[in-house]
């Protein structure tokens, strides 16, 4: 009896500190969404207004129709797909030659691929603006796409060629022996096999992307090439403390990141932890 | 296959051989004949263009940086080599040693945080719970939140007038406080936001050790009598050491770098009473233009992150050999 006690209480335990945590994680979320809904009057209103009435989605309209973030989405759309084609291209290539290729200096040439991803951005930005400024790429969708690729390539390496172990190697000795080339076998058999791994790679980098302030705001300076994070910014900082409007612009660019997670959430987290255990 | 000795040299050397060994090709010498040079060159073709993108991105500019440092320099011009004149000036400064123990704090303060949090609740979720993969969904959430919504999203609900948390604060009787205005009370409130921001992180990696744990050593330990804390002292700990070293150590580079988050949310302020060392980069570079001072301050980072994650690495290899 007292041993079920003690599992009923445990189990009680357990789920107040998750009912806890879920509030504390979601209430911030919450509370932005809700005030996004509101008029004016209730945004500020005192004692807080919790639930909006009546709701309105004049803040939404605002904000699609009355400002520049249609087009910092674009932006930010842009410069992802490009940051994702280079780095899983050069990722996919390299993932491949590590998996599969014995050479001299392998060791040391993974190595150094994986010490460019521990360089802070911090001591990067400085020289990185100094370099593109000089060289042309200062501002432009090039420009912070290929700051990105470079960023992320380490970590989509070490995730893909997890996938690339994985495919059994008497699949490819049987294509060579009907004499496939090593570039063939890449493309034709391996290639299709690992999409899973691309695709997780591929939805990593663009949340990093999606998500990046700082190599933003420091390679970008025109509206035409301002990405998503650094538009939420300016649009708060332009406007004063208009919340509501503020809210909105929120919500608009942070679903597609929380739709695309909740969607894809497993194959994420195991992206990320195998990324992240790559030492 | 070129599973073995593609090539006895190195990707580089390959290449610069592939004309004289192409002769060689296709004429078997003794039981194996030697890979084509074409082959040998195979892997430099694969790697190569990974390695260009992150000299041009990476090692480039790093080197470019450290270049800079040792020079004077006038708002984007480049002057005269002052050698480590800046590094010295680093050291000496007040304002620096000052952000070097905010860092230490902000470091600190949200490891404390993060860590026990991610932990408690990983353990928690790998109960196999009913609903148990809602909870966990929900929890990870603000790992895909970015810093910047983090940071407007907090200033907002620790708004002074209209915020919500001052309206709880009022309404349980206390007295309201303005979080972000104040030199004590700034700290403290933007470490528990980054705890907000990053214990899923924490929690995802917790969880994932705790899944390569056999179920069978706790029924054990069990069997023998154990109690909870026991098994968490005796099961749990040793078996999820590795991991716990490896997301400190990575949590404390992410940590150490961090500064959109702090930039938004104080700026560094009040009183330059939030500045962290990466922070004050940013800002001798893009608030005052000193490239020179903010290229040696980058430097001492980057340093740094390398000595922290070479000894990690070292520590890794020795506890997988032992």
């Amino acid at each position: 009896m007292t041993a079920r006690r003690r599992i009923r209480g445990k189990l009680l335990a357990s789920y107040a500190f998750l009912v806890a945590m879920a509030v504390f994680a979601l209430a911030p979320l919450v509370w932005a969404l809700l005030t996004s809904l509101k008029v004016k009057t209730q945004v500020l209103a005192y004692p807080p207004v919790w639930i909006p009435s009546p709701l309105t989605f004049e803040n939404y309209g605002a904000v699609l129709f009355g400002s520049n973030m249609p087009r910092y989405l674009l932006n930010t759309f842009v410069v992802a797909v490009l940051a994702i084609a280079v780095a899983l291209a050069l990722a996919s290539h390299t993932a491949y030659a590590a998996s599969r290729f014995r050479f001299r200096g392998r060791e040391t040439t993974l190595f150094i691929i994986l010490s460019a991803s521990m360089v802070p951005i911090i001591s990067l930005l400085t020289p990185l603006y100094l370099v593109w400024t000089r060289i042309g790429l200062h501002d432009t969708y090039a420009g912070v796409s290929l700051a990105y690729a470079a960023c992320q390539v380490p970590t989509a390496i070490w995730l893909i060629r997890g996938f690339v172990d994985a495919v059994p190697r008497e699949v490819e000795e049987a294509a060579m022996l009907d004499g496939c080339g090593a570039w063939q076998c890449f493309y034709r058999i391996v290639l299709p096999i690992i999409q899973p791994g691309l695709a997780a790679a591929g939805i990593l980098i663009f949340i990093y992307v999606w998500n990046d302030f700082l190599l933003a705001t420091t390679l970008t300076i025109s509206e035409e090439h301002r990405l998503i994070q650094v538009g939420l910014y300016r649009y708060l900082s332009d406007l004063g403390v208009e919340w509501g409007r503020f809210t909105a612009y929120t919500v608009l660019a942070t679903l597609p990141i929380i739709v695309m997670f909740v969607a894809v959430q497993k194959r994420l987290l195991e992206g990320l932890v195998a990324g992240a255990m790559k030492g | 296959m070129f599973r073995e000795d593609v090539s006895e040299r190195g990707p580089a050397t390959a290449v610069a051989v592939v004309g004289a060994s192409a002769l060689e090709t296709g004429v078997a010498r003794g039981p194996r004949p030697r890979p084509s040079a074409l082959a040998r060159a195979l892997p430099f073709y694969f790697i190569a263009p990974t390695v260009g993108l992150l000299a041009l991105v990476v090692a480039y500019p790093i080197g470019y940086s450290f270049w800079v440092s040792l020079h004077h320099t006038e708002y984007l011009r480049v002057g005269p080599a002052v050698g480590l004149a800046h590094y010295r000036f680093l050291l000496g400064d007040e304002v620096v040693r000052r952000d070097v123990v905010i860092s230490l704090k902000y470091l600190i303060g949200s490891l404390a945080g993060a860590v026990p949090l991610g932990l408690l609740l990983a353990m928690v979720l790998n109960q196999r719970l009913r609903f148990g993969a809602w909870f966990r969904t929900i929890c990870a959430l603000p790992w895909v939140i970015s810093q910047t919504v983090t940071a407007l999203l907090w200033t907002w609900l620790l708004d002074p007038s209209f915020g919500p948390v001052n309206y709880l604060l009022d309404a349980a009787g206390f007295a309201r406080v303005n979080f972000v205005g104040n030199e004590t009370t700034a700290l403290p409130v933007l470490v528990a936001v980054n705890v907000w921001m990053s214990y899923p992180f924490a929690m995802i990696l917790f969880l994932a050790g705790l899944q390569t744990i056999p179920a069978e050593l706790y029924e054990a330990a069990r069997i023998d009598g154990a109690n909870a804390v026991q098994e968490f002292r005796d099961v749990t700990l040793p078996l999820l050491r590795n991991t716990l070293l490896a997301t400190c150590v990575m949590l404390t580079l992410y940590y150490f770098t961090m500064v959109t988050l702090i930039l938004i949310f104080t700026g560094g302020g009040p009183v330059g009473s939030t500045e962290v060392m990466s922070l004050r980069v940013f800002n001798e570079m893009f608030s005052y233009w000193r490239v020179a001072p903010a290229s040696a301050l980058g430097m001492v980072i980057f340093v740094l992150n390398a000595i922290f994650s070479f000894v990690y690495v070292r520590v890794l290899r020795a506890e997988a050999e032992r």
